[in-house]
Protein backbone atom coordinates (compact mmCIF):
# COMPACT_ATOMS: atom_id res chain seq x y z
CA UNK A 1 0.00 0.00 0.00
CA UNK A 2 1.05 3.58 -0.52
CA UNK A 3 1.02 5.53 2.13
CA UNK A 4 -0.55 8.95 1.70
CA UNK A 5 2.44 11.40 0.59
CA UNK A 6 1.70 14.33 3.07
CA UNK A 7 2.01 12.24 6.02
CA UNK A 8 5.09 10.91 4.94
CA UNK A 9 6.38 14.63 4.52
CA UNK A 10 5.33 15.23 7.87
CA UNK A 11 6.67 12.45 9.23
CA UNK A 12 10.06 13.02 7.98
CA UNK A 13 9.84 16.35 8.59
CA UNK A 14 9.24 15.64 12.41
CA UNK A 15 11.67 13.31 12.66
CA UNK A 16 14.53 15.37 10.24
CA UNK A 17 14.03 18.41 12.76
CA UNK A 18 14.62 15.55 15.96
CA UNK A 19 18.03 14.62 13.65
CA UNK A 20 19.19 18.32 13.49
CA UNK A 21 18.18 18.68 17.04
CA UNK A 22 20.25 15.47 18.44
CA UNK A 23 23.21 16.65 16.24
CA UNK A 24 23.01 20.06 17.39
CA UNK A 25 23.28 18.44 21.32
CA UNK A 26 26.24 16.55 20.25
CA UNK A 27 28.00 19.46 19.22
CA UNK A 28 27.76 21.29 22.29
CA UNK A 29 28.63 18.37 24.13
CA UNK A 30 31.80 17.72 22.40
CA UNK A 31 33.08 20.99 21.37
CA UNK A 32 31.43 22.88 24.39
CA UNK A 33 30.51 25.84 24.66
CA UNK A 34 33.29 28.40 23.72
CA UNK A 35 31.22 31.18 22.85
CA UNK A 36 29.93 33.68 25.88
CA UNK A 37 26.50 34.89 24.51
CA UNK A 38 25.56 31.53 22.62
CA UNK A 39 26.02 29.77 19.39
CA UNK A 40 28.28 27.38 18.06
CA UNK A 41 29.70 25.31 15.83
CA UNK A 42 27.28 22.65 14.33
CA UNK A 43 26.22 20.50 11.50
CA UNK A 44 22.31 20.74 12.77
CA UNK A 45 21.86 23.16 9.34
CA UNK A 46 22.24 19.92 7.29
CA UNK A 47 19.40 18.02 7.89
CA UNK A 48 17.23 21.10 7.31
CA UNK A 49 18.42 21.35 4.04
CA UNK A 50 18.34 17.84 2.76
CA UNK A 51 14.78 18.10 3.72
CA UNK A 52 14.68 21.13 1.81
CA UNK A 53 16.35 19.53 -1.68
CA UNK A 54 14.62 16.51 -1.26
CA UNK A 55 10.71 17.90 -0.31
CA UNK A 56 11.04 21.57 -1.42
CA UNK A 57 11.39 24.86 -0.03
CA UNK A 58 8.30 24.99 1.59
CA UNK A 59 9.07 21.79 4.10
CA UNK A 60 12.61 22.82 4.26
CA UNK A 61 11.43 26.23 5.70
CA UNK A 62 8.94 24.20 8.13
CA UNK A 63 11.96 21.34 9.46
CA UNK A 64 13.74 25.10 10.08
CA UNK A 65 10.66 26.13 12.26
CA UNK A 66 10.48 23.29 13.78
CA UNK A 67 13.92 23.22 14.85
CA UNK A 68 14.12 27.25 16.20
CA UNK A 69 10.34 26.39 18.20
CA UNK A 70 11.92 23.73 20.22
CA UNK A 71 14.95 25.31 20.76
CA UNK A 72 12.80 28.47 22.34
CA UNK A 73 10.74 25.68 24.28
CA UNK A 74 13.58 24.25 25.41
CA UNK A 75 15.15 27.80 26.33
CA UNK A 76 17.59 29.67 25.27
CA UNK A 77 19.08 33.26 25.44
CA UNK A 78 15.96 36.15 25.76
CA UNK A 79 17.41 39.55 25.61
CA UNK A 80 14.65 41.24 23.58
CA UNK A 81 11.44 40.35 22.37
CA UNK A 82 12.35 40.84 18.22
CA UNK A 83 16.08 39.61 19.28
CA UNK A 84 14.02 35.93 20.52
CA UNK A 85 12.58 35.79 17.08
CA UNK A 86 15.11 36.50 14.71
CA UNK A 87 17.70 34.28 17.03
CA UNK A 88 15.51 31.39 16.99
CA UNK A 89 12.71 30.70 14.94
CA UNK A 90 13.88 32.59 11.65
CA UNK A 91 17.67 32.04 11.17
CA UNK A 92 16.75 28.00 11.37
CA UNK A 93 13.15 28.88 9.01
CA UNK A 94 15.61 30.74 6.13
CA UNK A 95 18.30 27.85 6.15
CA UNK A 96 14.94 26.09 3.96
CA UNK A 97 15.43 27.88 1.51
CA UNK A 98 18.69 25.97 0.42
CA UNK A 99 16.63 23.81 -2.00
CA UNK A 100 15.58 27.22 -3.72
CA UNK A 101 17.66 25.99 -6.87
CA UNK A 102 15.87 23.40 -7.65
CA UNK A 103 12.69 25.23 -8.35
CA UNK A 104 14.98 26.21 -11.64
CA UNK A 105 17.02 23.00 -12.24
CA UNK A 106 15.07 19.90 -11.39
CA UNK A 107 18.48 17.97 -11.71
CA UNK A 108 20.90 18.14 -8.52
CA UNK A 109 24.62 19.07 -8.92
CA UNK A 110 27.24 19.48 -6.45
CA UNK A 111 27.94 22.96 -7.84
CA UNK A 112 23.85 23.41 -7.34
CA UNK A 113 24.41 21.98 -3.66
CA UNK A 114 27.10 24.21 -2.68
CA UNK A 115 25.41 26.75 -3.86
CA UNK A 116 22.14 26.61 -1.64
CA UNK A 117 24.25 25.46 1.21
CA UNK A 118 26.02 29.38 0.98
CA UNK A 119 22.61 31.07 0.39
CA UNK A 120 21.28 29.12 3.38
CA UNK A 121 24.36 29.64 5.41
CA UNK A 122 24.34 32.87 4.54
CA UNK A 123 20.95 33.65 5.13
CA UNK A 124 20.90 32.85 8.50
CA UNK A 125 24.49 34.58 9.30
CA UNK A 126 21.98 37.85 8.16
CA UNK A 127 19.16 37.14 10.93
CA UNK A 128 21.93 35.98 13.70
CA UNK A 129 23.42 39.68 12.64
CA UNK A 130 20.20 41.57 12.60
CA UNK A 131 19.39 39.90 15.64
CA UNK A 132 22.47 41.62 17.45
CA UNK A 133 22.05 44.96 15.53
CA UNK A 134 18.49 44.75 17.29
CA UNK A 135 19.97 43.79 20.31
CA UNK A 136 22.53 46.10 20.66
CA UNK A 137 20.20 49.14 19.74
CA UNK A 138 18.03 48.46 22.66
CA UNK A 139 20.78 48.64 25.27
CA UNK A 140 23.28 50.79 23.65
CA UNK A 141 22.96 54.53 24.78
CA UNK A 142 21.36 56.51 21.61
CA UNK A 143 24.45 59.25 21.88
CA UNK A 144 27.48 60.03 23.36
CA UNK A 145 30.05 62.56 23.60
CA UNK A 146 33.96 61.35 23.59
CA UNK A 147 37.02 63.34 22.92
CA UNK A 148 34.88 66.52 22.43
CA UNK A 149 32.52 65.15 19.75
CA UNK A 150 29.26 64.00 20.19
CA UNK A 151 28.41 60.22 17.95
CA UNK A 152 25.31 58.88 17.44
CA UNK A 153 25.15 55.01 18.62
CA UNK A 154 27.72 52.85 19.19
CA UNK A 155 28.67 50.90 16.08
CA UNK A 156 26.14 47.34 16.38
CA UNK A 157 26.56 46.54 13.06
CA UNK A 158 30.42 45.72 13.02
CA UNK A 159 30.44 43.90 16.09
CA UNK A 160 26.88 41.88 15.41
CA UNK A 161 28.75 40.84 11.71
CA UNK A 162 31.94 39.87 13.47
CA UNK A 163 30.59 38.54 16.52
CA UNK A 164 28.24 36.19 14.65
CA UNK A 165 30.67 35.52 11.92
CA UNK A 166 32.88 34.12 14.68
CA UNK A 167 30.71 31.17 14.45
CA UNK A 168 28.77 31.06 11.61
CA UNK A 169 31.59 31.35 8.92
CA UNK A 170 33.37 27.72 10.59
CA UNK A 171 29.27 26.50 10.11
CA UNK A 172 28.86 27.28 6.87
CA UNK A 173 32.26 26.19 5.62
CA UNK A 174 31.80 22.63 7.27
CA UNK A 175 28.07 22.50 7.03
CA UNK A 176 28.68 22.68 3.04
CA UNK A 177 31.42 20.31 3.11
CA UNK A 178 29.50 17.51 4.94
CA UNK A 179 26.70 18.38 2.53
CA UNK A 180 28.64 17.80 -0.73
CA UNK A 181 30.14 14.67 0.99
CA UNK A 182 26.38 13.43 2.15
CA UNK A 183 25.56 13.92 -1.90
CA UNK A 184 28.91 12.08 -2.82
CA UNK A 185 28.11 8.72 -0.61
CA UNK A 186 24.24 8.68 -0.27
CA UNK A 187 22.47 10.04 -3.45
CA UNK A 188 19.40 8.33 -2.37
CA UNK A 189 18.80 10.75 0.70
CA UNK A 190 18.59 13.14 -2.03
CA UNK A 191 16.09 11.75 -4.00
CA UNK A 192 12.26 11.09 -3.15
CA UNK B 1 29.06 10.02 26.71
CA UNK B 2 25.32 9.71 25.93
CA UNK B 3 24.49 8.30 29.40
CA UNK B 4 22.27 11.15 31.60
CA UNK B 5 21.12 12.99 28.52
CA UNK B 6 19.28 15.99 30.06
CA UNK B 7 17.60 17.57 26.86
CA UNK B 8 15.97 21.16 27.55
CA UNK B 9 15.41 22.87 30.97
CA UNK B 10 12.34 21.67 32.69
CA UNK B 11 13.22 20.51 36.35
CA UNK B 12 11.13 18.02 38.34
CA UNK B 13 9.41 19.90 41.09
CA UNK B 14 5.90 20.90 42.36
CA UNK B 15 4.58 24.89 43.26
CA UNK B 16 1.77 26.82 42.53
CA UNK B 17 3.90 28.29 39.70
CA UNK B 18 4.37 24.52 38.18
CA UNK B 19 0.19 23.56 38.48
CA UNK B 20 -0.48 26.98 36.72
CA UNK B 21 -2.11 26.53 32.97
CA UNK B 22 0.96 26.58 30.13
CA UNK B 23 -1.25 28.62 28.39
CA UNK B 24 -1.23 31.67 31.29
CA UNK B 25 2.52 31.24 31.86
CA UNK B 26 3.05 31.78 28.09
CA UNK B 27 1.62 34.36 26.96
CA UNK B 28 2.49 36.44 30.84
CA UNK B 29 6.29 35.79 30.25
CA UNK B 30 5.70 37.42 26.80
CA UNK B 31 4.06 40.04 27.77
CA UNK B 32 6.10 40.63 30.31
CA UNK B 33 9.15 41.59 27.62
CA UNK B 34 7.15 44.07 26.52
CA UNK B 35 5.65 45.85 29.96
CA UNK B 36 9.09 45.98 31.16
CA UNK B 37 10.41 48.19 28.97
CA UNK B 38 7.44 50.73 30.53
CA UNK B 39 9.36 51.12 33.51
CA UNK B 40 11.53 53.87 32.97
CA UNK B 41 12.21 55.07 36.66
CA UNK B 42 13.32 53.62 40.38
CA UNK B 43 9.80 53.24 41.57
CA UNK B 44 8.60 51.08 38.37
CA UNK B 45 12.03 48.76 38.56
CA UNK B 46 11.20 48.54 42.45
CA UNK B 47 7.62 47.06 41.42
CA UNK B 48 8.68 44.99 38.77
CA UNK B 49 11.42 43.24 40.81
CA UNK B 50 9.25 43.25 44.13
CA UNK B 51 6.88 41.49 41.25
CA UNK B 52 9.25 39.26 39.59
CA UNK B 53 11.11 38.10 43.28
CA UNK B 54 7.81 37.54 44.65
CA UNK B 55 7.35 34.75 41.86
CA UNK B 56 10.69 33.62 41.45
CA UNK B 57 11.10 32.60 45.49
CA UNK B 58 7.72 30.93 45.80
CA UNK B 59 8.11 29.00 42.67
CA UNK B 60 10.64 26.32 44.62
CA UNK B 61 13.01 26.64 42.46
CA UNK B 62 15.99 26.75 43.35
CA UNK B 63 18.16 30.18 43.18
CA UNK B 64 21.15 28.22 41.67
CA UNK B 65 19.49 27.32 38.14
CA UNK B 66 18.50 31.17 37.61
CA UNK B 67 22.07 31.94 38.57
CA UNK B 68 23.06 29.32 35.91
CA UNK B 69 20.79 31.00 33.45
CA UNK B 70 22.05 34.23 33.82
CA UNK B 71 25.73 33.17 33.77
CA UNK B 72 26.44 33.11 29.92
CA UNK B 73 25.06 36.59 29.44
CA UNK B 74 26.65 37.89 32.65
CA UNK B 75 30.14 39.43 30.58
CA UNK B 76 27.55 40.92 28.04
CA UNK B 77 25.46 42.58 30.81
CA UNK B 78 28.81 44.00 32.37
CA UNK B 79 30.13 45.12 28.79
CA UNK B 80 26.60 46.80 28.89
CA UNK B 81 27.35 48.61 32.06
CA UNK B 82 30.79 49.46 30.95
CA UNK B 83 29.67 51.13 28.15
CA UNK B 84 27.12 52.93 29.65
CA UNK B 85 29.68 54.37 32.32
CA UNK B 86 32.17 55.25 29.01
CA UNK B 87 29.99 56.84 27.12
CA UNK B 88 26.77 57.88 28.67
CA UNK B 89 27.69 61.60 29.47
CA UNK B 90 24.70 63.46 30.60
CA UNK B 91 23.74 64.59 34.43
CA UNK B 92 25.66 65.36 37.46
CA UNK B 93 29.43 64.33 36.98
CA UNK B 94 31.31 62.28 39.84
CA UNK B 95 34.38 63.80 41.17
CA UNK B 96 36.85 62.57 38.28
CA UNK B 97 39.05 59.27 39.08
CA UNK B 98 42.91 59.56 37.54
CA UNK B 99 43.50 56.46 36.46
CA UNK B 100 47.45 55.05 35.72
CA UNK B 101 48.28 51.82 33.59
CA UNK B 102 51.71 51.11 34.13
CA UNK B 103 53.00 49.64 31.19
CA UNK B 104 55.08 46.74 32.17
CA UNK B 105 52.04 45.91 33.88
CA UNK B 106 49.70 46.22 31.29
CA UNK B 107 51.88 44.26 28.66
CA UNK B 108 51.94 41.13 31.53
CA UNK B 109 48.29 41.03 31.29
CA UNK B 110 47.78 40.87 28.00
CA UNK B 111 50.34 38.04 27.72
CA UNK B 112 48.73 35.97 30.52
CA UNK B 113 45.44 36.78 28.85
CA UNK B 114 46.86 35.61 25.39
CA UNK B 115 47.87 32.60 27.11
CA UNK B 116 44.85 31.48 28.92
CA UNK B 117 43.03 31.48 25.36
CA UNK B 118 45.49 29.39 23.84
CA UNK B 119 45.91 27.07 26.90
CA UNK B 120 41.88 27.20 26.38
CA UNK B 121 41.85 26.61 22.99
CA UNK B 122 44.71 24.51 22.59
CA UNK B 123 44.23 20.40 24.05
CA UNK B 124 48.03 19.41 23.30
CA UNK B 125 49.17 21.83 25.68
CA UNK B 126 46.60 20.86 28.17
CA UNK B 127 47.68 17.50 28.40
CA UNK B 128 51.36 18.38 29.17
CA UNK B 129 50.47 21.66 31.84
CA UNK B 130 48.25 20.98 34.53
CA UNK B 131 46.04 23.80 35.22
CA UNK B 132 47.76 24.41 39.01
CA UNK B 133 51.08 24.57 37.74
CA UNK B 134 50.01 27.03 34.77
CA UNK B 135 47.78 28.89 38.07
CA UNK B 136 50.84 29.14 40.12
CA UNK B 137 53.15 30.66 37.89
CA UNK B 138 50.70 33.11 36.65
CA UNK B 139 50.71 34.54 40.44
CA UNK B 140 54.21 34.26 40.80
CA UNK B 141 54.34 36.31 37.41
CA UNK B 142 51.95 39.31 38.81
CA UNK B 143 53.29 39.38 42.29
CA UNK B 144 56.89 40.12 40.58
CA UNK B 145 55.27 42.53 38.75
CA UNK B 146 53.84 43.97 41.74
CA UNK B 147 56.56 43.95 43.65
CA UNK B 148 58.84 45.84 40.54
CA UNK B 149 56.52 48.07 39.78
CA UNK B 150 56.33 49.24 43.76
CA UNK B 151 60.43 49.71 44.21
CA UNK B 152 61.20 51.49 40.79
CA UNK B 153 57.87 52.70 40.28
CA UNK B 154 58.72 53.88 36.19
CA UNK B 155 57.34 56.84 36.09
CA UNK B 156 58.16 57.06 32.23
CA UNK B 157 56.47 54.04 31.35
CA UNK B 158 53.04 54.96 32.55
CA UNK B 159 49.64 56.19 31.27
CA UNK B 160 47.43 58.30 32.55
CA UNK B 161 43.88 59.53 32.51
CA UNK B 162 40.72 60.98 33.58
CA UNK B 163 37.76 59.35 33.83
CA UNK B 164 34.74 61.20 34.65
CA UNK B 165 31.86 59.08 35.91
CA UNK B 166 27.97 60.65 36.02
CA UNK B 167 25.07 59.92 37.42
CA UNK B 168 22.97 59.08 34.70
CA UNK B 169 25.47 56.52 33.40
CA UNK B 170 25.43 54.45 36.73
CA UNK B 171 21.75 54.40 36.94
CA UNK B 172 20.90 53.84 33.36
CA UNK B 173 23.33 51.03 33.37
CA UNK B 174 21.74 49.66 36.61
CA UNK B 175 18.44 49.54 35.13
CA UNK B 176 20.09 47.93 31.82
CA UNK B 177 21.31 44.84 33.91
CA UNK B 178 18.06 44.88 36.06
CA UNK B 179 15.71 44.21 32.97
CA UNK B 180 18.10 41.78 32.00
CA UNK B 181 18.11 39.86 34.78
CA UNK B 182 14.41 40.59 34.86
CA UNK B 183 13.86 38.94 31.51
CA UNK B 184 16.03 36.24 32.15
CA UNK B 185 14.44 34.94 35.26
CA UNK B 186 11.16 35.38 34.00
CA UNK B 187 11.70 33.60 30.64
CA UNK B 188 13.71 31.07 32.46
CA UNK B 189 10.74 30.02 34.66
CA UNK B 190 8.76 29.31 31.93
CA UNK B 191 11.25 26.50 30.93
CA UNK B 192 11.96 25.19 34.27
CA UNK B 193 8.62 25.01 35.16
CA UNK B 194 6.94 23.52 32.38
CA UNK B 195 7.15 20.67 30.36
CA UNK B 196 8.41 20.79 26.22
CA UNK B 197 5.00 18.78 25.52
CA UNK B 198 2.69 20.83 27.67
CA UNK B 199 4.36 23.94 26.20
CA UNK B 200 3.79 22.59 22.89
CA UNK B 201 0.13 22.70 23.35
CA UNK B 202 -0.14 25.94 24.96
CA UNK B 203 1.58 27.18 21.85
CA UNK B 204 -0.92 25.52 19.47
CA UNK B 205 -4.25 26.84 21.56
CA UNK B 206 -2.91 30.44 21.36
CA UNK B 207 -1.57 30.28 17.87
CA UNK B 208 -4.96 28.94 17.13
CA UNK B 209 -6.43 31.97 15.78
CA UNK B 210 -3.68 31.43 12.95
CA UNK B 211 -5.77 29.09 11.31
CA UNK B 212 -8.11 31.46 10.31
CA UNK B 213 -5.62 32.68 7.58
CA UNK B 214 -4.74 29.02 6.94
CA UNK B 215 -1.36 28.36 8.32
CA UNK B 216 -1.15 24.92 9.87
CA UNK B 217 -1.04 25.38 13.41
CA UNK B 218 -2.25 21.81 15.11
CA UNK B 219 0.01 20.25 11.82
CA UNK B 220 3.04 22.32 13.19
CA UNK B 221 2.51 21.27 16.97
CA UNK B 222 2.35 17.47 15.87
CA UNK B 223 5.39 17.60 14.58
CA UNK B 224 7.06 19.72 17.05
CA UNK B 225 5.98 16.18 19.46
CA UNK B 226 6.80 14.10 17.27
CA UNK B 227 10.40 15.74 17.76
CA UNK B 228 10.47 16.12 20.92
CA UNK B 229 9.56 12.09 21.25
CA UNK B 230 12.32 11.24 18.77
CA UNK B 231 15.62 13.17 19.42
CA UNK B 232 16.39 10.93 22.79
CA UNK B 233 15.67 7.94 20.73
CA UNK B 234 17.52 9.44 17.73
CA UNK B 235 20.70 9.96 20.07
CA UNK B 236 20.71 6.69 21.43
CA UNK B 237 21.07 4.99 17.83
CA UNK B 238 23.92 7.77 17.32
CA UNK B 239 25.66 6.23 20.61
CA UNK B 240 24.92 2.67 18.84
CA UNK B 241 26.54 3.88 15.48
CA UNK B 242 29.30 5.32 17.12
CA UNK B 243 29.88 1.57 19.02
CA UNK B 244 29.62 0.23 15.85
CA UNK B 245 31.77 2.02 13.85
CA UNK B 246 34.55 2.19 16.70
CA UNK B 247 34.32 -1.50 16.28
CA UNK B 248 35.89 -2.05 13.34
CA UNK B 249 38.22 0.56 13.91
CA UNK B 250 37.14 4.00 13.50
CA UNK B 251 38.89 6.78 15.94
CA UNK B 252 36.49 9.80 16.73
CA UNK B 253 39.04 11.57 18.69
CA UNK B 254 42.29 12.00 17.10
CA UNK B 255 42.96 13.23 13.45
CA UNK B 256 43.03 16.27 11.49
CA UNK B 257 40.45 17.74 9.28
CA UNK B 258 39.79 15.53 6.59
CA UNK B 259 39.89 13.09 8.59
CA UNK B 260 37.61 14.46 11.09
CA UNK B 261 35.23 15.03 7.93
CA UNK B 262 35.34 11.48 7.04
CA UNK B 263 34.10 10.46 10.22
CA UNK B 264 31.83 12.77 10.77
CA UNK B 265 30.33 11.22 7.61
CA UNK B 266 30.86 7.69 8.51
CA UNK B 267 28.34 8.31 11.39
CA UNK B 268 25.59 10.47 9.67
CA UNK B 269 25.41 8.55 6.39
CA UNK B 270 23.64 5.71 8.98
CA UNK B 271 22.14 8.58 10.51
CA UNK B 272 19.94 9.75 7.93
CA UNK B 273 18.91 6.22 6.13
CA UNK B 274 17.98 5.64 9.92
CA UNK B 275 15.94 8.71 10.13
CA UNK B 276 14.71 8.15 6.93
CA UNK B 277 13.36 4.83 7.39
CA UNK B 278 11.81 5.61 10.62
CA UNK B 279 9.80 8.36 8.62
CA UNK B 280 8.59 5.76 6.65
CA UNK B 281 7.32 3.36 9.92
CA UNK B 282 5.69 6.36 11.51
CA UNK B 283 3.88 7.65 8.25
CA UNK B 284 2.10 4.10 7.64
CA UNK B 285 1.63 3.84 11.55
CA UNK B 286 0.02 7.16 11.31
CA UNK B 287 -1.70 6.15 8.24
CA UNK B 288 -2.97 2.54 10.18
CA UNK B 289 -4.19 4.89 13.48
CA UNK B 290 -6.47 7.16 10.89
CA UNK B 291 -4.40 10.05 10.03
CA UNK B 292 -5.68 12.58 7.67
CA UNK B 293 -3.88 15.41 7.60
CA UNK B 294 -5.47 19.16 8.06
CA UNK B 295 -8.61 17.44 9.99
CA UNK B 296 -9.67 17.85 13.09
CA UNK B 297 -7.68 16.11 15.63
CA UNK B 298 -8.98 15.56 19.84
CA UNK B 299 -5.73 15.74 22.29
CA UNK B 300 -4.99 12.87 25.03
CA UNK B 301 -4.30 15.71 27.40
CA UNK B 302 -6.61 18.52 27.55
CA UNK B 303 -6.18 21.96 29.01
CA UNK B 304 -8.20 23.52 31.93
CA UNK B 305 -8.23 27.00 32.37
CA UNK B 306 -8.99 28.06 36.16
CA UNK B 307 -9.64 30.11 38.53
CA UNK B 308 -5.58 30.60 39.75
CA UNK B 309 -4.85 31.21 36.30
CA UNK B 310 -7.51 34.29 36.11
CA UNK B 311 -5.95 35.09 39.06
CA UNK B 312 -1.98 35.27 37.81
CA UNK B 313 -3.41 36.83 34.46
CA UNK B 314 -4.93 39.35 36.82
CA UNK B 315 -2.04 40.09 38.72
CA UNK B 316 -0.36 41.10 35.78
CA UNK B 317 -2.92 43.40 34.53
CA UNK B 318 -2.49 45.08 38.11
CA UNK B 319 1.54 45.06 37.12
CA UNK B 320 1.12 46.67 33.72
CA UNK B 321 -1.16 49.45 35.03
CA UNK B 322 1.05 50.07 37.99
CA UNK B 323 4.37 50.64 35.70
CA UNK B 324 2.15 52.73 33.36
CA UNK B 325 1.04 55.24 36.42
CA UNK B 326 4.29 55.50 37.64
CA UNK B 327 6.40 55.58 34.67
Amino acid sequence: MKTNQETLVIAEISILAALALALDYLAQITTGTIYPYGGSISIAMVPIMVISFRRGIIAGVTTGLIVGTIQIIWGGHFLQFFQYILDYPVPYAVVGFAGILTTFHKKLSSFQLIMGAIIAGLLRYFSHYLAGVIFWSAYVPEEFKIFGKTLKGFNPHTWSIFYNGLYMIPTIIVSTIVLVALFKYAKQLFAE
Amino acid sequence: MLNNIKLGQYLHGNSWYYRLDPRAKLIMSVLFIVTIFLATNWVTYLGATIFTLAIVLTSRVSLKFFFRSIKPIFFLMLLTFFMNLFFNKTGKSFSPIYIKINQIMAGTFAIILALLIILRLSKVIKKHISGKIFKFSTLLIIIMNLVLVYLFSFEQYTWSFKWIVYKNAVINGGFIVLRLVLIISFSSLLTFTTKPTDLTLAIEKVLGPLKLIKLPVSELALMISISLRFIPTLLEETQKILKAQTSRGADFTEGNLKDKVVQIISLLIPMFIISFRRAEDLANAMEARGYIPGKKRTSLKELKWQYRDSLYSFSFVVLTLFLIYYR
